[in-house]
């Protein structure tokens, strides 16, 4: 489907149908992450790649950065599901073991931000890529 | 020390909103020896941490398209909800293999485009 052919005709039914699409996609992102624990911040990725497209290479941009703030309520969401179902004792992820990789996430993820802007939109993408194909085997292998 | 480094590499992706590919759900089943629900616990709380650092840069940048992720994130919401019950019925086995295969068709045709475009472009 070319989103931007279809909605790019009329003003009023390109917005309606931007939204309808948007909001079928999170609902379907939101599905793939409750089920499957993982999974749903790529599909909005995937989506926002495609609704930001008209602003070219910042647009790009804006949509890693958008992705972001879906994926957190998403993955913690996610996260308290997995451990009210008993699936995972809340202590194995709150611990002070996890201490180390509490403070790399908070200082790679404050990295990460300071280097979107400064990356080239073709490395992110090819990154991107590869990062899909990879999860793409890992889920594919078990 | 070597979680911290690990971790750092990985949020830094996450950050850049490229996402880390479950790298940290391999790492700590593979070698932390964690089981995957675990592996897979730590990994959305890590997450929700290395986003939450991003998150000013980004909300200072301007970078955030806010009109949509607002109708994003409502209708994800519920959403994880269904996925989470479903999950209680279904065995997620296929759903993960199909999916799989979505992501590798996915990234492939990513690749597919680059190099289409690259080939299009003038030599000079």
């Amino acid at each position: 489907m070319n989103f931007y052919r279809i909605t790019n005709t009329n003003p009023a039914p390109r917005a309606l149908l931007a939204f309808c699409v948007v909001t079928a996609a999170g609902f379907c992102a939101g599905i793939v992450n409750g089920l499957l624990g993982t999974g749903g911040g790529i599909l909005l990725l995937l989506i926002l790649r495609r609704v930001c497209k008209s602003g070219g290479e910042g647009g790009a941009r804006d949509a890693f950065a958008s992705s972001i703030v879906c994926i957190l309520p998403l993955s913690g969401l996610s996260l308290g599901m997995l451990l009210s179902r008993g699936e995972v004792p809340a202590g194995t992820v709150f611990s002070w073991e996890q201490l180390p990789l509490g403070v790399g996430a908070v200082c790679g993820g404050a990295l990460g931000a300071y280097l979107l802007p400064r990356l080239k939109v073709p490395v992110l993408e090819l990154l991107f890529a590869g990062l899909l194909i990879f999860s793409g085997i890992r889920m594919v292998m078990g | 020390m070597t979680d911290g480094v690990v971790g750092a590499v990985i949020a830094a992706l996450a950050g850049m909103g490229v996402g880390g590919g479950g790298l940290l759900v391999i790492w700590m089943s593979l070698v932390r020896g964690y089981e995957i629900p675990a592996a897979r616990a730590v990994n959305l709380a890590f997450f929700v941490l290395s986003a939450a650092a991003a998150l000013p840069y980004h909300l200072k940048t301007r970078r955030i398209a806010w009109r949509y992720v607002l109708s994003l994130t409502a209708a994800a919401v519920p959403g994880v909800f269904l996925g989470g019950h479903l999950a209680e019925i279904l065995s997620p086995d296929t759903a993960r293999r199909v999916f799989g295969w979505f992501l590798i068709l996915s990234g492939g045709m990513m690749l597919l485009g680059k190099m289409k475009r690259r080939g299009r472009m003038p030599r000079g």
